[in-house]
């Protein structure tokens, strides 16, 4: 019972962890109940500084800032899920294929890797987004394909360790392909792995959409989302400095909290990365 | 090289046959106009299995033992060289009638924590060969067969049920062989199956090896460094060196009159504890390459004269079922 000892004892991950769960928490209940409508324009409480009108205030618009936090939480976070998945799902297919292989297979999918990286990845969103027109699809299509070669390394890295296991010799001599050995026994192993990488994903995933929306290619208008509240408060910066401070603040708090736990869950996933203190 | 590594000493057909089997790995060249070096892992091993027989291959780290025993179990490609088991040339079958062939024979390797798949219950472990039966043994005939060979080598059958780090070293070996028996193989190649164990467990996995030739009727390829080891359980040895075999015979006079000069230094170096017996120490020069010609042992053997620096020894035979490769016996 060690490792639940660790657990209970790991003051960063029991932080990231309380913080993602609140975050989760905020997303899922914004889709049953909000304070206010988050489209629901009062121009009388236009730019209301916090507790004046609702509990964080208004908007340019008069919208209550909680409820459009709150919605704002859920866009941000199924976008990033989405994508990380999406990027998860193709970059460990193709990781687990070039290391179950080799030679060319494996030469194509980490060269296309290598390609994809030395492209800034938010430029490159951008640049896809540009495409496409902006949009939810878009976001999801522009951060998941950035997401592909991240797995695919990780994943050939580690699948490549487990392929160099007796066990998969044991395997073959038990008559599995690759295709089994890879189902059977790599992505077992390499699970923790991912689930740690994905947490860390997830956390830039939501930083890359709010970049995307503040530039003004994530979720259009009236989807509240966190990056474009930032953009449009740059215009009441001095008059209401809170419209750019909360959104700024559930940004950086769902990343810190998103990272917390990523290194929390690596540290118990795999002991022999954790740092000394 | 031809000719059979050593006179059959068995009846009846051979298990298992070895010709010229080689393993070459092509290394970076020097320089882009240079020949392309290979490093020689294997290099032209014969070898011939009887049935019911413990044969041991003993050598240095390095010398290509765990190769071989890949090699033999069609695990690794061949650069040259046949394995015939009963018969059946395993390199050249296709991938579907070799993987029929799998069930004959099988393997235990070194260390019981690489081999076991951490993320699998015993039972998927044990049961993992079972798919190369025809009859795919589901169900209650799996579970039957996964209980009967975890008794088979001195384990519950309730440990199914449990995950490798559950178990010791000793009883994580002790899954590997019950993995290894449950298609009833009639070879089991063992890679230094107790090299990885405590003294006190070594004993009890060999004797556990030994019972099952005797009960299953097995046939074993022991590879191991420890010459204490191969002398207790092996009827018949092999030393290798270099990728190929230097010296072959039963075990018993092997170590009574060691023919090669690098069985003899083997044995010098093995520590006696009976201090009126113990032999000369001579030191042993590190280990070498292998020279572009002549003895591959040449650049550390006390007895090398300019023959052997020229041309290499085949083994011939010096005794019957006794080969050596060396100029000077």
């Amino acid at each position: 019972m060690t490792a639940l000892r660790t657990v209970v004892r790991h003051p960063t991950l029991n932080l990231g962890g309380l913080v993602t769960l609140l975050l989760l928490g905020t997303a899922v209940v914004s889709q049953v109940w909000t304070p206010a409508s988050p489209t629901q324009i009062q121009i009388t409480q236009r730019l209301a500084p916090p507790l004046q009108a609702g509990l964080l205030g208004a908007d340019h618009f008069g919208r209550d800032l909680t409820s459009l936090l709150m919605v704002g939480a859920w866009n941000s976070l199924s976008i990033a899920f989405v994508a990380v998945l999406l990027g998860m799902a193709g970059g460990v297919l193709l990781g687990t294929l070039a290391a179950a292989w080799r030679g060319w297979a494996e030469e194509v999918v980490m060269r296309l890797a290598d390609v994809t990286f030395a492209f800034p990845a938010v430029l490159s969103a951008i640049m896809i987004a540009a495409l496409i027109g902006p949009g939810a699809t878009t976001a999801v299509i522009a951060i998941g394909v950035f997401n592909i070669p991240v797995f695919a390394r990780v994943s050939r890295a580690a699948a490549l360790q487990v392929w160099e296991r007796d066990f998969v010799l044991a395997a073959r001599s038990a008559g599995k392909g690759p295709v089994l050995i890879t189902l059977h026994h790599v992505l077992p192993n390499i699970a923790g792995l991912l689930v740690v990488q994905a947490t860390i994903q997830l956390a830039l995933a939501i930083l890359a959409e709010a970049g995307l929306s503040f530039l003004g290619v994530g979720m259009p208008p009236p989807h509240p989302s966190w990056g474009r509240m930032l953009s449009d408060a740059q215009t009441y910066l001095s008059q209401a400095p809170h419209l750019a401070i909360l959104p700024g603040l559930a940004i950086a708090l769902a990343v810190l909290g998103l990272n917390m736990l990523g290194d929390g869950l690596r540290d118990i996933i795999d002991p022999k990365l954790r740092r000394k203190r | 090289m031809s000719g059979p590594a050593a006179m059959p000493s068995g009846t009846g057909a051979p298990l298992l046959v070895a010709e010229g089997l080689a393993r070459h790995h092509p290394l970076a060249r020097p320089h882009p106009f240079a020949e392309r070096p290979v490093f020689k892992a294997v290099d032209g091993v014969d070898l011939t299995l009887e049935r019911g027989e413990i044969f041991g291959v003993v050598g240095e780290s390095g010398c290509g033992k765990s190769t071989l025993a890949r090699l033999l179990m069609a695990l690794e490609p061949a650069t040259a060289g046949r394995v015939l088991f009963e018969g059946e040339d395993l390199l050249s079958l296709s991938p579907a009638a070799l993987r029929r062939r799998r069930r004959g024979f099988q393997m235990v390797f070194q260390d019981p924590y690489g081999s076991l798949d951490p993320r699998l219950s015993v039972a998927r472990i044990v049961a993992e060969p079972l798919r190369l039966l025809a009859d795919g043994a589901e169900g209650r005939s799996r579970r039957d067969r996964v209980s009967e060979s975890l008794q088979a080598v001195g384990l519950q059958a309730s440990d199914a049920r449990k995950y490798p780090h559950e178990f010791s070293g000793g009883q994580r070996q002790r899954i590997a062989i019950a993995r290894a028996l449950i298609t009833r193989p009639s070879l089991i190649v063992a890679d230094e199956p107790v090299s990885a164990l405590d003294v006190s467990v070594q004993a009890q996995v060999l004797n556990l090896l030994l019972d099952l030739q005797e009960s299953h009727g097995l046939t074993h390829l022991l590879i191991s460094h420890n010459l204490a080891v191969v002398e207790q359980v092996c009827q018949r040895l092999a030393v290798m060196y270099l990728g190929r075999f230097v010296e072959t015979g039963p075990t018993a006079e092997l170590f009574k009159a060691p023919a090669h000069p690098y069985t003899r230094l083997l044995l010098e170096a093995v520590p006696s504890p009976d201090p009126a017996r113990r032999r000369s120490r001579r030191p042993i020069a590190d280990p070498a390459p292998a020279p572009a010609g002549g003895c591959p042992f040449q650049p550390r053997c006390p007895l090398a004269v300019a023959r052997c620096r020229s041309e290499a020894p085949e083994l011939r035979t010096i005794a019957p079922g006794r080969q050596v490769a060396c100029h000077q016996v």
